[in-house]
C-alpha cells in the first residue's frame, strides 16, 4: 500500500521477490500479480492493479 | 533584373569612372587633334612664307626694265622641275605675272586682285595636275617694287600628315580603352575586397535570432563608410535583446507567481469532497495547472541555453515518463504501454529535456485519445522514440504549423495552451534533431523523436559522465 498510485517497475519486484542474483522465470510476476489480483477480488478488496505494459505495476483505489 | 544591377554599389562605380574615363579620352583627343590641326597648319604656313619670301628675294630687274624672276640654279631647280606637289606664281603692282609655275597657274592667278601684307589663303584645282592645292598670297618688297608671290603646296602632302594623325588618334583609342578597362578592373577588385567584411557580417546577421541574441557584428576591418552602419545595428540589437530579456523574464516570473496560489487552490480542492460542479472546478484547476506548467517550461527554453552535451537512454528517459504519467491516464480511463528496444538506446542530449519532450508527446496522445484506448511509446536502436495514439490522426494541412506556438487544432475539445509541441520542437532544435509526424494505417497519429545515438566506445567511456549529467541537469525551479 505503499506504493498506492504510483506506478512500480517490474526490475524493483522482480528484486524484491528473488535477490539480484537468482534466475527468474519471465512469467513469474504474471502469474503472481494474476493470483494476487483474484485473491483482491474474492476479498472484496478496495484497491485494484493495473499492468502498465513495458513498465510495471499499478495499485489504485477502485473508483466508488 | 537590370534594377537590382543597378543597386549593386559595385557597378554604379564601376559605370560611373568608365563614364569619365570616356569622356576624357574624348576630351583629350578632340584638344590634342586641335592642336595638331593647328601646329600642322601653321608650321605649313611658315614654310609657305619662307617660300614667298625666298622667292621674292630673286625678283630683279630685267634688260627691258620689267621685273623678272632669277633663281639660283639650285634653287631653280627645285621650283621649276614639275613635281607636282609645289606651285608658285609672281606678279607685279600691275597684275601682270612675272614668273609662275606650272603654267597653268599663271591663268588662274591673273585674274586674282592683289595681295597685301596679310597673307590671304588660296585654294584651287588646276586641270593639268591631279589633286588640290592649297597655299597663301602676300605682298612682297623687291627691288623693283612691290610684288603679290602666291605660293602653294598639293593638299595630298597635307592629306598624308592628317593620315598619319587619324593613325594616331586610332592608336591613342585602343590605349585608353585598355587604360579604361584596367582602371574599371582595378576599382572593382578594390570594392569586392572593401566589401568582403560585409559579406561576412551579413551571414554573421543572418544567424541572429531569438537563441542567439548576444551575437554582436565584429566592427573591426571595416571600410569606414560601413562601420557607422555596424554600430548601428548592434546598438538597435542591445535594445531588442534587452526588451527580448525583458520579455522572458515576464512570462518566467508570471508563470511562477501563479504556480504558488494555484497549488493552494489545488491542495484546498483535493481535501474537498463536492457535487458535479465540483468535480468540473478541479479539471479546470487541473488545466491551469498544465498551462501555467507549459508556459513555465517555455520560459525555461527561452532564458537558458539548454546543455545537450551530455548522453541519455532513452529507454530509461522513455520508461520513466509513462510509469510518471501511467496514473494519470488511468484516471482518464487511458492507459498507457512502454515499448523498448531490448539494448538501452543511448543518445547525445539532455536526459531531462528528453524527458519534457516525451512527456508533452504523451499528454497529447493521452489528450487526443478515445476513452480505453492504449497509448503506445516505444524505442527504436537508431535514437528514436515514438508516441502512438488511437485519436483522430493529423489533417495534413496543420504538419507545419501545428509546431508553433499557442497553435491549436480545429475542433479540438479539451483546453490546451497550444504550447506542447512548440515546446518539443524547441527541445528537438535544441538536440540537433527533429520531431516527426504521420497517421497510423488504421486510426491515430504516431510522433517520433529522432535524436542523434551514440557510439557503443562512446558510450562507455562517458559511463560515468551519463550518471552525473542526469543529476545536474535538472534546472532549479
Amino acid at each position: 500500500m505503499r506504493r498506492l498510485g504510483r506506478v512500480v517497475p517490474k526490475a524493483v519486484i522482480e528484486e524484491k521477490l528473488y535477490g539480484i542474483d537468482d534466475e527468474l522465470e519471465s512469467n513469474a510476476i504474471p502469474v503472481h500479480v494474476h493470483h494476487l489480483r483474484r485473491g483482491l477480488a474474492d476479498a472484496g478488496g478496495t484497491v485494484q492493479i493495473h499492468t502498465v505494459r513495458g513498465v510495471g505495476y499499478l495499485l489504485t483505489e477502485l473508483k466508488a | 533584373m537590370i534594377r537590382g544591377w543597378l543597386q549593386s554599389l559595385q557597378v554604379r562605380l564601376a559605370l560611373r569612372v568608365a563614364a569619365l574615363y570616356i569622356a576624357a579620352t574624348v576630351v583629350v583627343i578632340v584638344v590634342l587633334m586641335s592642336r595638331a590641326y593647328d601646329t600642322a597648319r601653321s608650321l605649313g604656313d611658315q614654310e609657305l612664307l619662307l617660300r614667298a619670301n625666298d622667292l621674292a628675294r630673286y625678283v630683279t630687274a630685267g634688260e627691258n626694265g620689267l621685273p623678272r624672276l632669277e633663281l639660283p640654279p639650285n634653287l631653280g631647280a627645285m621650283y621649276q622641275v614639275p613635281s607636282g606637289s609645289d606651285i608658285f606664281a609672281i606678279r607685279d603692282a600691275n597684275g601682270r605675272v612675272i614668273a609662275a609655275a606650272p603654267p597653268r597657274f599663271a591663268e588662274f592667278v591673273a585674274g586674282w586682285p592683289g595681295a597685301t601684307f596679310e597673307p590671304a589663303r588660296f585654294s584651287v584645282r588646276l586641270d593639268t595636275e591631279p589633286g588640290d592645292f592649297d597655299g597663301l598670297s602676300i605682298s612682297r618688297e623687291t627691288v623693283t617694287g612691290l610684288v603679290s608671290v602666291s605660293v602653294g603646296r598639293s593638299s595630298a602632302g597635307a592629306a598624308a600628315l592628317y593620315a598619319l594623325m587619324r593613325k594616331f588618334i586610332h592608336d591613342t583609342i585602343w590605349a585608353v580603352s585598355i587604360l579604361v578597362l584596367a582602371a574599371l578592373a582595378v576599382g572593382i577588385l578594390g570594392i569586392r575586397s572593401g566589401l568582403k567584411p560585409v559579406r561576412s557580417i551579413s551571414e554573421m546577421a543572418a544567424a541572429i535570432g531569438p537563441h542567439a541574441m548576444s551575437v554582436r557584428l565584429p566592427d573591426k576591418g571595416l571600410p569606414s563608410e560601413i562601420s557607422p552602419l555596424v554600430t548601428a545595428v548592434n546598438r538597435a540589437l542591445d535594445r531588442v535583446e534587452q526588451g527580448f530579456t525583458i520579455q522572458r523574464q515576464f512570462t518566467a516570473n508570471a508563470a511562477h507567481e501563479l504556480r504558488t496560489p494555484l497549488a493552494i487552490i489545488t491542495a484546498a480542492l483535493e481535501e474537498t469532497e463536492g457535487d458535479d460542479d465540483f468535480v468540473e472546478l478541479k479539471a479546470d484547476v487541473a488545466r491551469m495547472n498544465r498551462l501555467v506548467e507549459q508556459l513555465l517550461r517555455v520560459a525555461r527554453l527561452d532564458a537558458i541555453v539548454l546543455d545537450v552535451t551530455g548522453v541519455a537512454d532513452l529507454n530509461e528517459a522513455a520508461g520513466s515518463v509513462v510509469a510518471t504519467m501511467a496514473p494519470w491516464a488511468l484516471a482518464r480511463d487511458r492507459t498507457i504501454a512502454f515499448k523498448g528496444f531490448r539494448d538501452p538506446v543511448v543518445v547525445k542530449g539532455n536526459r531531462h529535456a528528453i524527458g519534457d519532450a516525451i512527456r508533452n508527446l504523451v499528454e497529447n496522445a493521452v489528450l487526443h485519445s478515445p476513452a480505453w484506448s492504449e497509448v503506445l511509446v516505444r524505442t527504436g536502436p537508431d535514437g528514436r522514440v515514438s508516441v502512438a495514439d488511437r485519436g483522430p490522426g493529423i489533417v495534413a494541412a496543420d504538419q507545419e504549423r501545428m509546431f508553433d506556438r499557442f497553435w491549436r487544432g480545429k475542433g479540438v475539445q479539451f483546453e490546451g495552451a497550444g504550447l506542447g509541441l512548440a515546446i518539443v520542437k524547441e527541445i528537438m532544435n535544441a538536440h540537433g534533431g527533429r520531431v516527426s509526424v504521420e497517421n497510423r494505417s488504421s486510426d491515430g497519429a504516431i510522433f517520433t523523436l529522432h535524436f542523434t545515438t551514440v557510439d557503443r566506445e562512446d558510450e562507455n567511456s562517458s559511463g560515468s559522465r551519463h550518471k552525473s549529467a542526469c543529476g545536474n541537469t535538472a534546472p532549479p525551479r
